[in-house]
């Protein structure tokens, strides 16, 4: 009886131990540098994924000639088509060109609009509300952006993000910002707001934007279900000469 | 896949991530056909002789400033420009500083050091916003100098910079051919440097090699030449080399003394890629020991730390050091930190598990993974055919944000899943930043041509006032296009969360819902496209100010219709690249997805086979190690407990407890 058992159990013993042996053949062994070589060359493409609609993957490789189980690479290892390939698209060939002709009109516009007009806009920041951060900021006047705040943005003190020249008459002014909760960035807000203004001839106005937040949203409603968002843009514009 | 072709996918991968300044390594050489049209293209004009003009029309006109210039003015001048291109007001500072220099006035003072200060800063803002063209002409006018003037040095550091951001950094490196041999080291250094990392787009190894040789420790570029030239080193085979360059910049007691200093903070991101390079260099080898030590030398407050913790676990993994591997994976537990790990760690987790015969908790893994990721991978899929959402995750990511509020229209968790494994690559970063300039060029034309059409309008009529605008607030066609834009891209949400939320199910409704949208979006582009370009009147030309802006009116409405139709190829290009990302997520995750059902086959077979081994040793009479001692508490508690039992030192008149009946 004995031997019976021991004729049935070998061959589950060895199946179980071919599956088990898997994730540790994996390993290689150094005295295999060599072999390993060999067998790099006959590795098979792997399959598009992406492309595929379920899990399966493609067929099993074929098993490449003199490749042995323990040259097997760790079947945990990514395979190529997952990395990026270092490739890159280059920009339009006109793309130096036209941003450099760009930029040199604008400067030269500029220039020519601080000779030709003794009006001025200045437009102040200030930020307030200890729980809320400045994700992106943007001021624009007419039809372009003037400023666009860098990473961090803070403006606890008063600063000053735009001065120059303008026409006299009427124009908008316009304030775009997204706010985080420091306790909480999943509560996030996005506020834009215009502004009219009229800029007497020759005068300087003062333009001071006062960016409030008293929002209790990130701390209150994780907590009661109940939160509230208190935003608030305030332009205060004065002629100063 | 190898290790080898690991070793140098993750070598570029950790170089792209890494290090910003070095993200063009693995660029291949733009298509040849290219090259010509750009070289014809290529310019160093600093389209000074239009802003001549102007002085010259202004002064006819006696509108030109009158006062005479002088030292003082323009370093009182150069504070205030300073200021603002601290405070980001680039533009703004471009404009001065154009009026400044640009002006005859200016002229007797160029050589001077406030002149040159004005010049450098002038090209130096214009390069930071993109225009490389006019940055470099106003740049290597200073490069006529000494090689120790001040501004000369700060010049060549301005183009190195360029060069490295830019996509055509032997334009850069043409400029530069005039630094010689008496040059201090950092200029030399940053010039050998960038003639190395073009050499290596070039695909000339030896070329590169040779150039990273020239890089002393007095420059800022000692860091990454040395490492760099590991990389080659590896990528020849030659280990030996590579870990010698490696500990050079790893190990602090063969860091020459100086290179720190002069390397700055981006020295020691560099030190942490090449620690990691030798413990990878060591795993190739199988020096399992040497690659674990290598890997812990990574400091805790690095950002490699997730890097060098998983592929720890692998190395000990590889090396049958089983308890090893799962302290490294417990430790990269510990981090709680979102890394781009996370998907690998769990498999090779359960993996351990499979190793230690510990079935039933490798099963649970395997099944949480399972559980965890089909969706993430089923919504990468769903993104990928989506572009607005694609470019709303990516962009999350590049700019660090929640990609849960990115309104994806996946669940919080599955769009967080889908952040954390996404690795965004340099190419993308880059494709992102052109789009980025463009916009913010298109922007500032877009008010040029508004102060163009004033200036004119005040010069036919000197006491007219702008009047108020016959269009409501934020009612003009780009307001309208962006709005309309941003409702498609809302409805493209709620129709992905209807999907699934049908799982799967066909719907008459859905599909007929989502035709209509696919018309919306179509017709939306056609409008973003017809945008007007906001055509000036049509001006008599000529060299008075009059004929001057309405030249410049009319280039600037050429201009802007140009950027509107770069503006589409630069996006496509952006898309392809994030929808790239995607699709490597993708594969990614299907590998993983089918190592876990493949992993879960052989949980499965360990149980069969653990119970055999039982039911034979119980037919041999001998007890399993599952029965012996089943009555003894102390095999129930955790690891974290402790239990102590009755050891008989309670007093008489004490309340005795159950632990002492018998």
């Amino acid at each position: 009886m004995r031997i019976r058992y021991a004729s049935i159990g070998a061959p589950l013993l060895l199946m179980s131990f071919v599956a088990l042996a898997q994730p540790k053949r994996a390993a290689k062994e150094p005295e295999d540098k060599a072999a390993s070589g060999k067998s790099d060359k006959t590795e098979p493409k792997s399959e598009p994924a992406a492309a595929s609609s379920d899990d399966l993957g493609g067929p099993p490789p074929a098993k490449a000639v003199g490749a042995r189980e323990e040259n097997k690479s760790s079947p945990l290892n990514p395979e190529a088509n997952e990395f990026p390939d270092g490739g890159t698209q280059t920009p339009p060939v006109e793309y130096d060109k036209l941003l450099g002709d760009i930029a040199a009109l604008r400067s030269r516009v500029s220039a020519v609009t601080t000779t030709l007009f003794a009006s001025k806009v200045r437009v102040v920041v200030e930020t307030r509300g200890a729980d809320a951060r400045v994700a992106s900021f943007s001021v624009t006047l007419d039809d372009g952006v003037v400023f666009t705040a860098p990473d961090r943005f803070s403006a606890e003190d008063e600063r000053i993000v735009y001065e120059h020249s303008v026409a006299p008459g009427h124009h908008v002014l316009g304030v775009d910002v997204e706010r985080f909760d420091t306790r909480n960035k999943e509560y996030r807000t996005w506020q834009s707001s215009r502004f009219s203004l009229v800029v007497p001839e020759s005068k300087l106005v003062d333009a001071h934007l006062v960016i409030q937040d008293g929002s209790g949203m990130g701390k209150d409603f994780p907590e009661d279900q109940d939160g509230e968002y208190d935003l608030r843009v305030r332009l205060r514009a004065r002629v100063s000469k | 896949m190898n290790h080898r072709a690991r070793l140098g996918a993750v070598f570029a991968a950790a170089v792209s991530w890494g290090l910003p300044l070095l993200a063009q390594t693995a660029d291949p050489a733009p298509a040849d056909d290219a090259k010509p049209i750009a070289l014809a293209l290529d310019s160093t004009d600093t389209r000074g002789a239009s802003m001549r003009a102007y002085q010259a029309a202004l002064d006819k006109q006696k509108l030109a400033a009158s006062a005479p210039l002088s030292l003082q003015r323009i370093r009182d001048e150069l504070a205030s420009i300073e200021e603002k291109i601290s405070s980001g007001r680039r533009d703004e500072a471009i404009g001065d500083l154009v009026y400044i220099v640009e002006s005859p006035r200016f002229d007797p003072f160029k050589n001077s050091d406030e002149g040159r200060a004005a010049s450098y800063w002038l090209g130096d803002a214009l390069g930071r916003g993109g225009a490389y063209q006019p940055a470099r002409g106003y740049l290597t006018q200073l490069l006529a100098a000494a090689p120790n003037d001040i501004w000369y040095r700060r010049a060549v550091h301005s183009l190195v910079d360029f060069a490295l951001e830019s996509d055509e950094p032997q334009l850069m490196l043409n400029d530069l051919k005039v630094v010689g041999p008496g040059a201090p080291d950092e200029v030399s250094g940053d010039v050998a440097y960038l003639t190395g990392r073009v050499a290596e787009r070039n695909n000339k190894p030896d070329e590169a090699l040779a150039a990273y040789r020239a890089v002393s420790e007095k420059s800022r570029f000692w860091a990454p030449s040395t490492y760099l030239s590991g990389l080659i080193a590896v990528e020849r085979r030659d280990y030996k080399q590579g870990e010698a360059l490696f500990c050079k910049v790893a190990d602090p007691k063969q860091t020459p003394k100086k290179a720190p200093f002069f390397g700055g903070t981006d020295f020691f991101q560099v030190r942490d890629l090449a620690r990691l390079g030798l413990g990878r260099v060591a795993h190739e080898q199988y020096r399992f020991d040497d690659a674990r030590y290598y890997y812990y030398l990574v400091p805790h407050d690095s950002d490699s730390l997730p890097e060098a913790l998983y592929e720890t676990a692998t190395t000990r993994y590889e090396a049958k050091d089983y308890d090893g591997a799962r302290d490294s994976i417990d430790q990269l537990k510990r981090l709680k930190s979102e890394h781009v790990y996370q998907d690998e760690t769990y498999i090779l987790d359960a993996y351990i598990d499979l190793a230690t015969c510990r079935f039933p908790q490798a099963d649970a893994k395997l099944n949480a993974f399972l559980k965890r990721y089909d969706p993430v991978r089923d919504a990468a899929r769903r993104l990928s055919t989506d572009d607005a959402a694609i470019q709303k995750l990516v962009d999350a990511v590049r700019t660090s944000r929640d990609p849960a509020s990115a309104g994806l229209g996946v669940s919080e968790d599955t769009a967080r899943a889908l952040g954390a494994l996404l690795r965004v690559d340099a190419a993308y970063g880059r494709a992102a930043r052109r789009l980025a300039e463009l916009e913010h060029q298109q922007s500032g034309l877009r008010r040029a041509m508004g102060d163009l059409d004033n200036a004119r309008e005040r010069l036919a009529s000197p006491k007219s006032v702008r009047p108020q605008s016959s269009e409501a607030l934020g009612q003009t066609a780009l307001d309208k296009v962006e709005r309309i834009e941003g409702q498609t891209a809302e409805l493209k949400r709620l129709l992905r969360e209807a999907e699934s939320a049908a799982n799967g199910k066909q719907s008459g409704d859905l599909s007929g819902l989502e035709q209509e949208l696919e018309a919306l979006q179509i017709r939306a582009r056609a409008a973003r496209a017809a945008l007007p370009s906001k055509v000036g009147t049509v001006g008599p030309k000529g060299e008075d100010l009059a004929g001057l802006l309405a030249t410049d009116r009319e280039r600037a409405t050429q201009l802007y219709d140009d950027a509107q139709k770069l503006r589409v190829a630069v996006e496509a290009q952006e898309l392809a690249l994030a929808k790239e990302t995607l699709v490597r997520l993708d594969r990614r995750l299907s590998r993983l997805l089918r190592r876990a059902r493949l992993g879960r086959i052989e949980t499965v077979l360990g149980k069969k086979r653990s119970l055999e081994i039982e039911v034979e040793a119980l037919s041999q009479g001998l007890l399993p190690q599952t029965i012996i001692d089943s009555l003894d508490a102390a095999r129930y508690l955790g690891d974290d407990e402790e239990y102590w039992p009755f050891e008989g030192e309670d007093w008489s008149d004490e309340y005795i407890g159950g632990e002492n009946l018998k």
